[in-house]
């Protein structure tokens, strides 16, 4: 995971927040994640990596 | 939690109804000038009480006028608020009214007896004065030991549960130290650090010399932007003190709340803000001066809310008042409709008038591009009483220091003149700004083309909201897939994540 502390330059504290906050939570239930849902959870991580990115083109 | 949710804001977050009704949301009050440090920057000259305080029922009738008042944060200050001996029954009376009660402190025997009695009382916060590390702390204090004992006060008020946080002023010194610091408040758990300028003001104004030259803003934005990214990886918000700024490419990202409107619009001072000094004098912030801006003192049958409501005093930056008095670089500048000379304590504090602040990073920057630069040089020393000032003049120099102009208080400006060049566009409007996505600066509303990187506007936008519309839509999934696979986490076997 990138770091999302960038994102204050553009959107403050509360996406930071949010972002924090579910990638934490993903990152700490890894162990208790279903076979069948890990790859789900896993795929929407890479989709928040990836716009995560392209949003950070913008924080100079 | 959702994405869509809203994080509350503190209470004297001040929305559009407090600004339409000139409600003071947020109050700073000195309850006594009694002081256990001998701070050499100190605006007040606190040290022995004030004559005539308050009394207990003049200080609990204050509270009472508040509260009619629609106050929603009271913040105590001194000297030393905890050496009122009845400072947790102001507290209590502030809690019991509905107020948030937050004190500063510079914490040099804040003991735990007097923590243990405010936090009972009510007390939601507590930020501690940490200016440096120990040894420029401790010379500006004029104490040894006081860097120590605002940190064990940290730490100490953290334990029993206090919200805690930092106000840092900025000096020469300071400057270098406040990597340094960052380190040394991380570890002791603050939500909050605080950046305020070291004005000219008090003992401030015969140690002026520590006070970073206007010209060095250019230097101390950034560096607030880089120890901001670092400070909230460990939990802590950097703020700006209003005496702080003013736009270049780091306003929103220091000044904003992530809601996108939030930038600098002027002194409040009167507005939504009032200071209180322990004799009962009103004025609309606690640090400008008292014999020009005071509007009287609550009690003998004067009370605040009348004081608040009728004295000029307290009215000079309402219905458009601030705008009236800018001259000089901020009465060319391309925000002057906005930031109408940033912060009136300051700029008072220099040229004992308003309406010209050098200490700008936005002036800053635009004389760079000038080959220009401004530093101080004071005229006239302070008289040695509370809350007074000296007289300097701007000085404008070349990029090597030699002296091109001077700007003085009757508003003469002699040689080189400093004055903001930045291209307007007359179809924009000049009392409303909005971000450039192409550079972080603010550019006024319904510009097309970007005055500072050339970008246009619009197009700009475009991308940025799209951008941001696909971190919505990936955190509204990853949050879904989160419910989705918690409900399913009972029964079915796990797989480890990479």
């Amino acid at each position: 995971m990138s770091d999302p502390s960038k994102l204050h330059v553009l959107y403050g504290p509360f996406l930071y927040g949010q972002v924090k906050s579910l990638v934490d939570q993903a990152h700490q239930r890894k162990s208790e994640i279903p076979a069948e849902h890990a790859s789900d959870v896993q795929s929407a991580l890479a989709e928040l990596e990836k716009a995560l990115a392209k949003l950070q083109h913008h924080a100079k | 939690m959702s994405v869509a949710s809203d994080t509350p804001r503190p209470n004297r977050y001040v929305t559009a109804s407090d600004r339409a009704a000139y409600r003071p949301v947020h109050v700073v009050w000195e309850i006594t000038l009694a002081c256990d440090l001998k701070c050499g920057h100190c605006g007040s000259r606190a040290g022995s009480k004030r004559t005539g305080e308050l009394t207990t029922d003049e200080c609990l009738q204050i509270v009472a006028d508040l509260k009619a008042l629609g106050t929603r944060e009271i913040s105590l200050i001194g000297g030393e608020a905890y050496l009122r001996r009845d400072f947790a029954q102001i507290i209590a009376a502030i809690s019991a009214a509905g107020i948030d009660c937050t004190m500063q402190s510079g914490g040099r025997n804040l003991n735990d007896e007097r923590l243990r009695a405010a936090k009972d009382a009510g007390l939601k916060g507590l930020g501690i004065s940490i200016d440096g590390m120990a040894d420029w702390h401790d010379e500006l204090r004029g104490v040894r030991g006081s860097f120590d004992a605002g940190i064990s006060a940290l730490r100490r008020a953290r334990e029993l549960g206090l919200t805690t946080g930092v106000n840092t002023t900025i000096s020469k010194r300071s400057l270098e130290q406040l990597d340094d610091l960052l380190d040394v408040l991380i570890d002791t758990g603050i939500k909050a650090w605080v950046m305020g300028m070291t004005v000219p003001m008090g003992r401030a104004s015969e140690r002026w010399k520590m006070l970073i030259e206007p010209y060095r803003m250019r230097e101390a934005m950034p560096k607030f932007a880089a120890l901001r990214r670092r400070a909230v990886r460990h939990g802590i918000e950097l703020q700006l003190a209003n005496n702080v700024g003013y736009f270049g490419p780091y306003e929103r990202e220091l000044r904003g709340d992530g809601t996108g409107d939030i930038y600098f619009q002027g002194c409040t001072a009167g507005q939504n803000a009032m200071g209180i000094e322990a004799d009962g004098t009103i004025k609309g912030c606690p640090s400008l001066p008292t014999s020009v801006y005071g509007g009287g003192k609550a009690r003998d049958g004067l009370d605040v809310i009348d004081i608040w409501n009728e004295t000029s005093q307290l009215a000079f930056t309402r219905d458009g008042e601030g705008a009236k008095s800018l001259w000089g670089f901020c009465g060319s500048c391309y925000y002057a409709g906005v930031c109408k000379a940033g912060c009136t304590w300051m700029a008072d504090a220099i040229l004992q008038r308003a309406g010209n602040n050098p200490y700008c990073h936005h002036r800053a920057e635009s004389l760079e591009r000038q080959g220009l630069r401004e530093t101080l040089r004071q005229v006239e020393s302070a008289p040695g009483i509370s809350f007074d000032r000296g007289l300097f003049e701007i000085v404008v120099e070349s990029e090597d220091g030699r002296e091109l102009g001077v700007v003085t208080r009757d508003g003469r400006e002699t040689g080189v003149v400093a004055r903001d060049l930045t291209p307007r566009d007359p179809a924009a409007d000049r009392f409303k700004l909005d971000v450039c996505h192409g550079c972080s600066r603010d550019v006024r509303a319904g510009t097309a083309t970007c005055p500072f990187c050339g970008a246009d506007v619009e197009t700009e936008r475009l991308a940025y909201e799209g951008a941001m519309d696909e971190v919505r839509h990936a955190l509204q999934v990853l949050e879904e897939r989160l419910a989705a696979s918690a409900a399913a986490a009972c029964t079915a076997p796990v797989h480890q994540l990479p």
